[in-house]
């Protein structure tokens, strides 16, 4: 599961110690480089960069990377797809500058969702979470994210347990089976979750809950030499994409 | 942290197919001893250690520590959850945060401490379940027995008076059972009173001060030797009676175990065994 590899990606990371404000200063720079200047060379210097950053500096494995990276592709893809065709009166057929156009659509696209996953891979939960709150975004939300993100895996173990349970029984052994299984696996799911977050709102009663989901983050000094390359980095990608084109 | 006894007194709580779950049930948790509650499934444990927690309120009874009564306010459970402290049996039902140390800071947070007491009894918390090293990682990739530590040290992190513990060596292997029941010592030197509840007879003899018998709605306390040497008790409250028991006593006749205590496990027993059988002619 993409999510999964992006997780395991992210707690095991080099860059898994290093400020998140830090990390996430270099993402919106390459992101906002990769949105802003011209597909070429812009976006294929931002996506290099944030690709090299990832599999070289922060030491994210190439297969987890590419296994998070598939699903934005395929969404860049179907994107550019109907960026590039057009309906008329004569039917199906390509737009006049089809070509050009895939190709900045595609271009901006990768690149950005490259430099997302360069802090996503690099970035675990719990550092990400305090530093939205830092960010002043609303406490609820963060909360709800916070339980989402410890819930999931609590359901997805749930999930698959209930299926591989479901297929020793040939649950899924027919079409037919299989539609019965599945709605009763979703039945499952939601009533075991409605349980689950019942109990648990019971345990953090117990640990003196009143107002809200209140953690001590993890102490992650900013580097000013990792600032300064972030700096140089984005500055020189600007640089040579505005001379180049 | 200090000793403080918590009780209950003549408590009825919920109602499962028309009839109290608990009814009349008392129990006194002596300050600074071990506690086992022992009872079959569905007995009536957790709904017991839920009332003595504050989280289930009876419908009729009452819990004191030190003899005060614990009041179902905001207020009154606020008070009452420093001094006890309910580590639910599932340590997924607790564990709601992405690290270990984040989680485990939750409960000190709440009581209102600085930044550097909330770090200090965090790390306090971890070291004493022997889970320092794990305070950087996540909490979905611990394993079951490392997850139910963590959770028993959000509670410690509350530097809670007693500890009421469900089931926690539920699940674990032979080696997460020892591990638990070692930092389950260390709380008890630390000053906490520990109450665990099992339906493990043997582990209850080995590890208890005392023991207390959750059957037929109500509860039966006393010294594990008489309690789980009781056959007619733990036939009613379907448990079985420990192996180190009805192995003393057969050896006793034997004449290979002197009079007195029983011994309470395998260890004991092999001490209290004669170096040489005396071969009778």
């Amino acid at each position: 599961m993409t999510g999964l590899a992006v997780d395991e990606a992210a707690w095991s990371s080099a860059w898994r110690r290093r400020s998140p404000e830090d990390k996430a200063l270099l993402c919106l720079g390459l992101v906002v480089c990769a949105l802003v200047l011209p597909a070429w060379p812009g976006s294929v210097l931002v996506g290099l960069t944030a690709v090299v950053l990832a599999l070289g500096a922060a030491r994210v494995p190439a297969r987890t990377f590419g296994r998070a990276v598939r699903w934005p592709l395929a969404f860049v893809a179907v994107g550019a797809l109907t960026a590039v065709v057009q309906v008329d009166g004569g039917g199906l057929g390509w737009a006049p500058d089809a070509a050009a156009r895939a190709g900045s659509l595609v271009g901006h696209a990768v690149a950005g969702s490259a430099a997302v996953l360069l802090l996503a891979t690099t970035t675990p939960m719990s550092d990400l979470l305090p530093a939205l709150r830092r960010l002043r975004v609303p406490a609820a939300v963060v909360e709800v994210a916070s339980v989402v993100y410890r819930l999931l895996f609590v359901l997805l173990e749930s999930l698959d347990t209930i299926r591989e349970a479901q297929t020793a029984r040939m649950g899924y052994s027919s079409l037919r089976r299989s539609y019965r299984s599945s709605g009763a696996l979703a039945a499952a799911v939601l009533t075991r979750s409605w349980d689950r977050a019942r109990r648990l709102q019971e345990g953090l009663a117990g640990r003196g809950m009143e107002t809200g989901l209140r953690v001590l983050p993890e102490v992650r000094p900013s580097s000013r030499l990792f600032l300064a390359a972030t700096a140089a980095g984005i500055a020189g990608i600007v640089a040579v994409s505005l001379v180049a084109s | 942290m200090s000793h403080r006894t918590l009780s209950a007194q003549g408590l009825v709580v919920g109602y499962e197919r028309g009839r109290p779950v608990l009814d009349g049930a008392a129990l006194t948790v002596p300050a600074g001893r071990r506690l086992a509650l022992l009872g079959a499934n569905g007995s009536g444990k957790t709904t017991l250690l839920r009332c003595l927690s504050g989280a289930l309120k009876p419908t009729a009874g009452a819990v004191t520590v030190d003899g005060v009564p614990l009041e179902h306010s905001r207020r009154g459970l606020r008070a009452h959850r420093q001094e006890v402290q309910l580590v639910l049996q599932d340590p997924d039902d607790q564990l709601f945060s992405a690290s270990v140390a984040q989680d485990v800071s939750f409960g000190p947070l709440n009581l209102g401490l600085a930044e550097q007491e909330v770090r200090d009894r965090v790390a306090e918390a971890l070291t004493l379940l022997a889970v320092d090293s794990l305070a950087g990682r996540p909490t979905h990739q611990l394993s079951y027995g490392e997850r139910k530590r963590v959770a028993i040290a959000g509670a410690v992190a509350m530097r809670p008076c007693v500890l009421l513990l469900d089931e926690p060596t539920a699940g674990l292997d032979p080696s997460a059972v020892a591990e638990a029941l070692a930092a389950l010592a260390r709380l008890q030197q630390h000053d906490s009173t520990v109450v665990m509840s099992t339906h493990d007879v043997d582990l209850a003899l080995r590890w208890a001060d005392e023991v207390a018998v959750v059957v037929d709605r109500a509860v039966v306390q006393g010294a594990p030797e008489d309690v789980l040497g009781d056959d007619a008790l733990l036939a009613r409250a379907r448990l079985g009676r420990p192996w180190a028991l009805t192995l003393g006593a057969r050896l006793r006749e034997l004449g290979l175990l002197p009079r007195g205590i029983l011994p309470r496990d395998a260890a004991a027993l092999l001490a209290a065994l004669p170096d040489r059988p005396r071969v009778r002619t």
